[in-house]
């Protein structure tokens, strides 16, 4: 995308944020910050979590600026506590588990969404099912968490 | 001191990187003149520098404008480079906060310190890689950064100036070798051309350690 210029880049950062704000709505997210070209949210329900995030990965077929770019969408689910306070630049939540389900984002492959065993064991039965086999991934500052993957592509 | 290479030096090896920055420099010169408060300005640090690098195995010391680029090197132990070159920031903070109180407000210097370690190409009287760019990287983060970053520290925990920030990796240091720094997360960033979330440390001088060090996590 770097070699189509800032337009272009700011057209499809505009709409992937105008989008997921939409379905972060739709989608009973609780909150949710984006971070130059991705978001982080929370969701008081583990079972809004993986919809959403195929809704996300929607976006790459039906908006125009976003498909045929090779882009793609890595996520990851976690569940646990963590502090959302008002800060001096709006809503932000704080705790390990914010950095736990940063560092298994980066172990996604696009397309992809990396769930945590604490995350999947509060998912739905049909959400359960869809999960890969486990995985026992070595986190900084958190130690060996299982994991499982499930692919989002579109059908 | 010691800032050209010796001929033994290997082509590639494995420093610790300091960014130095003064804080607003540009608007200092543009307000009270370059030839009358600016040139002065960058001088007196470069001599700082040199004065508390000089037996610290500061190895590199080049100008980026606004501030300097430094590495440090131990032939024996990189996490020793990376140890003294906190050391040295810190001590280059102190003699700066004395020279500050001792000249015009317009003459103080203002720093933004980051430190890193990683391989580096050597060139001559300077350094080039990823591992460097990170650092400048490291050096960009300031209060302003924090809406950007996950699990953040409060906005008023984060100094405007005269601060040290340290990568996991220096952070990995400081801990294993329980270092009389305390460290605190700042939170996770994303550090542009580098891929996936990367937790960023500020280094506390010893005297505020115990205040905010034990507040949050320590790296594992």
């Amino acid at each position: 995308m770097a070699r189509e210029g800032d337009l272009v880049f700011s057209t499809v950062l505009h709409d992937f944020y105008e989008h997921s704000g939409r379905l972060s709505k739709e989608h009973g997210c609780t909150f949710i910050k984006f971070v130059g070209d991705g978001f982080l949210a929370a969701f008081a329900n583990a079972a809004d979590g993986l919809p959403f995030a195929r809704s996300i990965q929607s976006l790459l077929r039906i908006l125009p600026s976003l498909s045929g770019r090779g882009l793609g969408f890595r996520f990851s689910l976690h569940f646990g506590d963590c502090l959302c306070i008002e800060t001096s630049y709006g809503k932000d939540v704080f705790g390990n588990n914010i950095n736990l389900v940063a560092h298994l984002n980066d172990l996604a492959q696009p397309g992809q969404i990396v769930i945590s065993q604490a995350a999947l064991d509060r998912m739905p039965a049909e959400q359960q099912a869809l999960a890969g086999p486990g995985e026992a991934v070595p986190i900084k500052s958190a130690g060996e968490v299982q994991i499982h993957r499930i692919g989002l592509a579109a059908p | 001191m010691a800032s050209s290479d010796s001929a033994a030096m290997p082509e590639v090896a494995t420093e610790a990187i300091v960014v130095v920055d003064l804080v607003e420099s540009t608007l200092t010169s543009n307000l009270f003149g370059w030839y009358a408060v600016g040139r002065q300005a960058i001088r007196d640090l470069r001599a700082l520098i040199g004065e508390v690098g000089e037996h610290r195995g500061l190895r590199c010391l080049r100008s980026t404008g606004d501030g300097y680029l430094l590495t440090f090197y131990d032939p024996q132990s990189a996490e020793q480079a990376a140890l003294r070159a906190v050391e040295a920031v810190f001590e280059l903070l102190n003699r700066v906060a004395h020279r500050n109180r001792e000249v015009p407000e317009e003459r103080a210097l203002n720093l933004r310190c980051a430190v890193h370690l990683g391989e580096v190409d050597i060139i001559s009287n300077d350094r080039e890689g990823p591992h460097v760019s990170l650092a400048f990287r490291l050096e960009e983060i300031s209060r302003a950064s924090l809406p950007a970053a996950l699990n953040p520290i409060p906005p008023e925990q984060f100094p405007l100036q005269n601060y040290v920030l340290c990568s996991e990796e220096v952070a990995g240091i400081l801990s294993r070798r329980a270092s009389r720094w305390g460290m605190v997360s700042i939170g996770l960033l994303k550090l542009k051309g580098f891929p996936g979330w990367r937790e960023v440390f500020r280094v506390l001088p010893e005297e505020h350690a115990s205040d905010l060090g034990e507040a949050r996590g320590r790296p594992g």
